[in-house]
This record gives C-alpha cells, sequence and structure tokens, in this order.
C-alpha cells in the first residue's frame, strides 16, 4: 500500500534530523576541502544543490583541476552514485501506483542517508512515501548551507582534526541496525563485504559498492525463503 | 551592500559550472535510472527476494572497503558507534561520540 501526504514529509524531517545536522558538519568539511582546491564560493554550493551527493563531491573535489578532466568528471560520478541505481529500484514497489512528478521530484533528493531511513520505515510497515522526500529535503538545505558556511570559513578549521573523515562510515554503521533482519543475512553480507573489498583492490575507480552490492544481493535473492 | 563584497562569492567559471552540471545530470540519471529499468523486470520470487536483499548488501559493500583500509582508532571508534547504536543510543549521539573518540585519539597519539 502507498500514500504521499505532508505529514509523511515532515515524519520524514523528523526522522532524518540528526543525520541531517551530522551531515551539516560533513558539508561544512567538504566546503572548506572545496576553496582549497579553488572551487569559488558559486561553484562549491551550485554543485551540493545540484549534484547533492556527498561522496561523489569530495571524488570530484580531489580530481579538481585545470583544465578539468570533463569525462573523467563524469565516468567517475556515474560510477560512485551507480549505488543509486540499486537504491531507486528498490523503492519501486513503493513508489509505482503514486502519480509519477512526484517520483522525479522524490528521486532528486535521494541519498543513501535518506533512502535508509524511509526503506527501514517501510520494512516497519510504513506507507507514506513522502517520508523520502521530506527526509531528502531537509538533508538538502543542511547540506547545502553546510557548504556555503563551510567555503565561507575557510582554513580555520581542520578537518582531519576533527576526524570528520569518520563521519560518514559512522552514518553506515548506523543505518546497518534497521535493515537488519535476521540471519539469513550473513551470507549475502559476507559476499558484499568480500565483493567490495576484492574490487576495491583490483578495480579502478569507485566501481566496488556496485560490484559488492550486486555480489551480495543476488546470493539474498538465490537464498531459498524458509 | 557594497557589491565589492559579494564579488569573491559570486565569481565563476564557465567550465566549472558546465562540470558541476554534467555531474548533477548523470548523478539524476543514477537517482531514476534504476526506478525506469525496473518497469520491465517482471515481479517474482526471485526478483522480490534479490531486491530485498539489495539494502543490506549496498550498505555492507560501501563499509566493508573503509573498515578494511582504516586505521585501528577509526575501526574502534566504529565498534563503539555499533554498540551504541544497538544498545539503543540516539544515532546522533553514537555519531558524535565515534567521531569525537577519533579526534581525542588523534590529539593524544
Amino acid at each position: 500500500m502507498t500514500t504521499f501526504t505532508s505529514a509523511g514529509m515532515r515524519t520524514g524531517a523528523f526522522l532524518i534530523w540528526p543525520i541531517a545536522v551530522s551531515g551539516f558538519f560533513f558539508a561544512v568539511a567538504v566546503g572548506v576541502i572545496s576553496r582549497n582546491v579553488g572551487m569559488t564560493w558559486l561553484e562549491a554550493v551550485t554543485m551540493s544543490g545540484f549534484v547533492f551527493a556527498g561522496a561523489s563531491q569530495v571524488a570530484i573535489i580531489d580530481l579538481w583541476q585545470d583544465p578539468l578532466p570533463l569525462l573523467i568528471i563524469a565516468i567517475t560520478t556515474l560510477g560512485i552514485n551507480s549505488r543509486m541505481l540499486l537504491m531507486g529500484a528498490s523503492i519501486r514497489e513503493w513508489f509505482a501506483p503514486l502519480p509519477r512528478h512526484l517520483t522525479w521530484i522524490s528521486l532528486f533528493f535521494l541519498t543513501d542517508a535518506n533512502w535508509a531511513v524511509a526503506i527501514s520505515e517501510r520494512r516497519k510497515g510504513a506507507t507514506d512515501a513522502g517520508i523520502l522526500l521530506g527526509s531528502g529535503i531537509a538533508l538538502w538545505f543542511s547540506w547545502v548551507f553546510g557548504t556555503g558556511l563551510g567555503h565561507a570559513l575557510g582554513a580555520a578549521l581542520d578537518p582531519k582534526a576533527l576526524a570528520f573523515d569518520v563521519l560518514l562510515p559512522a552514518f553506515f554503521v548506523i543505518m546497518i541496525k534497521p535493515i537488519w533482519t535476521g540471519r539469513k543475512q550473513i551470507l549475502p553480507w559476507l559476499v558484499a563485504a568480500a565483493g567490495a573489498i576484492l574490487a576495491n583492490e583490483f578495480v579502478p575507480g569507485e566501481a566496488h559498492v556496485v560490484i559488492g552490492g550486486i555480489a551480495g544481493s543476488l546470493v539474498g535473492g538465490l537464498l531459498r525463503e524458509r | 551592500m557594497n557589491a565589492d563584497f559579494l564579488t569573491p562569492y559570486l565569481a565563476f567559471d564557465w567550465t566549472a559550472m558546465i562540470a558541476i552540471l554534467l555531474m548533477g545530470v548523470v548523478t539524476y540519471f543514477t537517482r531514476v535510472g534504476g526506478f525506469l529499468m525496473m518497469r520491465w523486470v517482471p515481479e517474482g520470487g526471485f526478483v522480490s527476494r534479490w531486491l530485498a536483499a539489495i539494502p543490506g548488501a549496498v550498505l555492507v559493500a560501501i563499509l566493508a572497503p573503509t573498515i578494511w583500509h582504516t586505521g585501528w582508532l577509526e575501526r574502534a571508534a566504529l565498534v563503539i558507534v555499533a554498540a551504541l547504536s544497538l544498545l539503543g543510543a540516539n544515532p546522533l549521539v553514537a555519531v558524535a561520540v565515534g567521531t569525537a573518540s577519533v579526534a581525542a585519539g588523534r590529539a593524544l597519539f
């Protein structure tokens, strides 16, 4: 069953706020490093507002040089964000009954964090698809404002000393609990971990998320229901 | 307000904006692509089980290489985050304690 209400959007915004606060500080770090590689304030804020995908933004900031390698930027972005293909597929049964424009808008705000929040609510029986959009918009504002503030603050902060790099894996750790449904996941998760680690060693770029995610989920699909 | 104050904030390079536009278009494709392509996949036993297995597998695939390559200090902090999360702590508190542990560890060692 599927519904879409503004109450659901508020629920999403409420559920995501701890991650949005954390995301704000991560965005401040992204703003700081974007300044260090020579991006202007408007470029950094436009990137956060229009791309709105932290892992790929960090990777592209790392590639930022003169002249800009446009093809490498496009391929790297596709590689890192291709994990969202799987996320989009996983919410299909939930969003399919809705008017299409709600889906196209909601998907613009799809990220790892609000997808994990929304899908765990779905697992608990939620019907309101507005959870994804509401949580996504909350993340978007914290992400864009954080980037703008971080760029303006410049080099005054030390992301390494403040351990900003630990924020992202820590987010993923706290997302594990709501996704865990039982011991049947142990084998698929081991395959996903092994596939991702091997791909990370031997496949250039960021394909490991796609390779591990596909391998692990296929094993999960092949396992027979009890 | 003086226009000179805003100038550094509003400056931009056209090639940079094209790169950002390109990133945005590619990223939006990944957001809608999976949803669209699944239209032609018939719902069945395997497909529904596969879809159900995607979330955990993707999370693990994002995390595993990071944990594999990170330092012991960071690993210990992520164990603390996991433990706090399993004990029912507020997610932000768990993340903040983990991050602060690493920041403190880096200051000490």
